[in-house]
């Protein structure tokens, strides 16, 4: 379900590093879209997770979240876009609902009763600390402190990696119940997991060597499993030409 | 020790490539410094040389910082399953980091020339200084490293300030736990070894004969010290606080939403972490107060030379924490709040500001142990001060990238160049000399306007600087 308001707009984006460059990447994600970054390891993915969400700053090209660039931007503009990634990004000392509190008072959007429900949900205990928080666990929290504020543009980087199959349904079918009906959000993350990938996303973008290669539907996704095709599909992209 | 060159050498290569590059950059502009240094006359001679040994004093820090980073990241855990006895890991790390802070050597010949360009050669003696002084300095550095590594490996340590001073003390206390005259007799065969020593020296039979007992002496620390090392090694346990807080048994002091806004929220969250970060300290602190008071005259010197320093610790304690966030990359969950960040800089100011008030009353009690009566401008003269100098160094760490280390460096020797242009013309220790005299008269002149004015200038400053180092920092991937 997804809506022509576009959540973000990104044109000719280019990272260089001494090694590698990413981009120049063009693409946008509307409203009620849930999109999935594929790409062979190290094809630019976190590079390009980052670059949208502001937090690369040595960029080119226009980025524009909810319209306007989240470098320029007021710092409050921050709170559309929420992001995480294998841990929650604060001391490990804290205990989750330490974290959780503090981000209450920075995050003027941050709803107490949507991160229990969270919290419940993921069966989280939020008295760890977070430094001893196994992988999955981690995983959890730092989704949570990423969702709790019903950010426009949620982005996740590799979100299910390395977790054990009960976590991963888990977080799986949360994301889906959390944007099925949201019109006004949408989702991006970064996956190596094509089951996840054709479970959860409208479209795929394949990148490769740092380019956008190729632009995959969610029909096709489902119906390349279905015909037992889908990891030779994304692999033949992802391998490029020989 | 079964030296094992198949197991020695990759462990020597890891460690040279870790730090070669900047050794190499290091060891250039000492040489360079010491052929500019022999080309120019008077106090500006010491210049080069001055710049340079600071280059490799932070160079020495290198390898230590490395292990801190090692520990904290896990890399340690790798090293066990290596197929590689872990004395011998150790041994190519220690003889690693030995090479890799070679470039000391040159520096203090750097340093030395100047000197004589200053002094003439009569007074700096001969060119066997330039050699000898040198050597001595730079085996001395590396075996003082040596012993750092390996203490900080076995026992990992979080902090090592107190490390160097309690190895340079330890002597002094064992000594003061003998009677009387067992420290006569002590000081007695000292002097007398030393006059001994300096006799044998005189003589080339002697001199070799020194040089071999100082060289197994050499060989015994390093020894020691692997073994020290690969017990650390063997010990090992990943620590995701390596750098911050100590995982112990959690505060009952918990952190809860206030709904008064982010600035307060700041500020809590950073003194909600210090309540773990200072418990061995605050323990510290007390016991150091019980000696200072009762205890013997030297462990009493002891006490009250580290007293300021723990003092201080507290609200730098905070400082401290950024730099942790810094390495570890949770800085970035600050730096991506929605909140501009002058707020998330003033909110630690504030944090910094709490914590130096205990560390004020802690340096003006030990003031009163002294026979000073403590004022109300005393006390807030101190917290003024703990509060600049926490605040400057929390601010100039966040902002600091190794890159403006250059920078740095040309700063540090545009000073003393500058104080020269301007005529002085007695010379750089003279310069000095006034410089600190100077500060002296305006210290007593000035009253409790000089620590506030500072603080206040270090607050001006340092809120745009910390509020850049927030938005640039990246944080080092991989």
């Amino acid at each position: 379900m997804s809506s022509d308001v576009p959540i973000l707009e990104v044109q000719d984006l280019t990272v260089r590093y001494p090694r590698f460059t990413l981009g120049p990447v063009s693409f946008t994600v509307r409203g009620g879209e849930t999109v999935a970054l594929l790409g062979a390891n190290a094809a630019g993915k976190t590079t390009l997770l980052r670059a949208i969400t502001g937090r690369l700053r040595d960029r080119e090209g226009r980025v524009a979240l909810a319209g306007r660039d989240p470098l320029s931007a007021p710092p409050i503009w921050r709170a559309r876009v929420g992001f995480a990634a294998e841990k929650p990004p604060v001391d490990a000392a804290l205990r989750v609902r330490e974290w959780f509190a503090f981000l209450a008072d920075c995050y003027p959007t941050w709803d107490v009763e949507y991160q229990r429900e969270l919290t419940d949900r993921l069966a989280l205990d939020d008295g760890d600390r977070i430094g001893a928080l196994s992988r999955g666990t981690a995983v959890k929290a730092a989704y949570i402190g990423a969702e709790s504020y019903r950010p426009d543009l949620l982005v996740l980087d590799e979100p299910t990696n390395g977790l054990d199959p009960v976590v991963r349904v888990e977080i799986l079918e949360l994301l889906r119940s959390c944007f099925a009906a949201a019109p006004n959000r949408a989702l991006i993350f970064s996956s190596h997991l094509l089951d996840d990938v054709e479970a959860l996303c409208d479209r795929a973008l394949l990148l490769r060597d740092g380019q956008l290669v190729q632009e995959v539907s969610g029909e096709t996704l489902t119906e390349a499993r279905a015909s037992g095709q889908l990891t030779t599909l994304v692999a033949n992209v992802l391998r490029g030409p020989v | 020790m079964i030296v094992d060159l198949h197991g020695l050498l990759p462990s020597l290569r890891r460690e040279l490539r870790r730090g070669a590059r900047l050794s190499l950059i290091v060891g250039v502009v000492a040489v360079a410094a010491a052929v500019l240094a022999a080309r120019l006359q008077g106090g500006v001679a010491l210049v080069p040389g001055g710049v340079a040994l600071m280059a490799a004093v932070l160079l020495w820090f290198g390898p230590i910082a490395q292990l801190g980073s090692d520990r904290l990241h896990g890399f340690l855990e790798f090293d066990r399953t290596l197929p590689i006895a872990l004395r011998v890991l150790a041994a190519g790390r220690l003889l690693g980091a030995a090479v890799r802070v070679l470039p000391l050597l040159p520096a203090v010949v750097a340093l030395l020339i100047g000197f004589r360009q200053l002094l003439g050669p009569a007074e700096m003696g001969d060119t066997m200084t330039l050699v000898v002084v040198p050597l001595v300095v730079q085996v001395a550095a590396t075996v003082f490293l040596w012993l750092l590594l390996a203490l900080n490996a076995r026992w990992s340590f979080r902090r090592l300030w107190w490390l160097p001073t309690t190895i340079g003390f330890l002597p002094q206390l064992a000594l003061m736990l003998l009677p009387r005259s067992a420290q006569q007799l002590v000081a007695q065969w000292a002097a007398t070894g030393v006059e001994a020593l300096s006799a044998a020296a005189s003589k080339p039979l002697g001199a070799v004969l020194i040089a071999v007992i100082t060289g197994m002496l050499i060989l015994a620390v390093f020894s020691g010290a692997a073994i020290l090392f690969a017990s650390g090694l063997l010990r090992y346990q990943y620590d995701p606080t390596a750098l911050g807080a100590v995982m112990g048994r959690a505060s009952r002091i918990e952190l809860r939403a206030i709904g008064r806004g982010p600035l307060l929220a700041v500020a809590r969250l950073r003194l909600r972490l210090a309540t773990e970060q200072f418990r061995r300290e605050l323990a510290a602190l007390v016991v150091l107060f019980l000696v200072a008071a009762f205890g013997p005259q030297g462990a009493r010197d002891f006490a009250r030379s580290y007293i300021p320093v723990l003092a201080a610790l507290l609200p730098a304690g905070i400082a401290l924490q950024l730099f942790a966030g810094r390495a570890t990359g949770e800085l970035e969950g600050m730096q991506q709040l929605p909140l501009p960040a002058t707020t998330v800089g003033l909110g630690h100011l504030l944090a910094i500001a709490t914590m130096a008030m205990p560390g004020a009353v802690a340096l003006q009690l030990l003031r009163a142990m002294s026979g000073a009566a403590p004022t109300v401008l005393s006390v807030t003269g101190s917290w003024a001060w703990f509060v600049a100098i926490a605040w400057a160094g929390a601010a100039v760490g966040l902002w600091f990238q190794p890159r403006y280390l250059l920078l740095l460096l040309a700063v540090v020797a545009a000073v003393p160049l500058i104080a020269m242009g301007v005529g002085v013309e007695a010379g750089l220790f003279d310069t000095l000399v006034r410089l600190l005299d100077g500060f002296r008269v305006l210290r007593a002149s000035a009253g409790p306007a000089l620590p506030f004015g500072v603080a206040l200038l270090c607050v001006l400053l340092g809120v745009p600087l910390f509020a850049h180092g927030l938005t640039r920092y990246t944080p080092r991937r991989g």
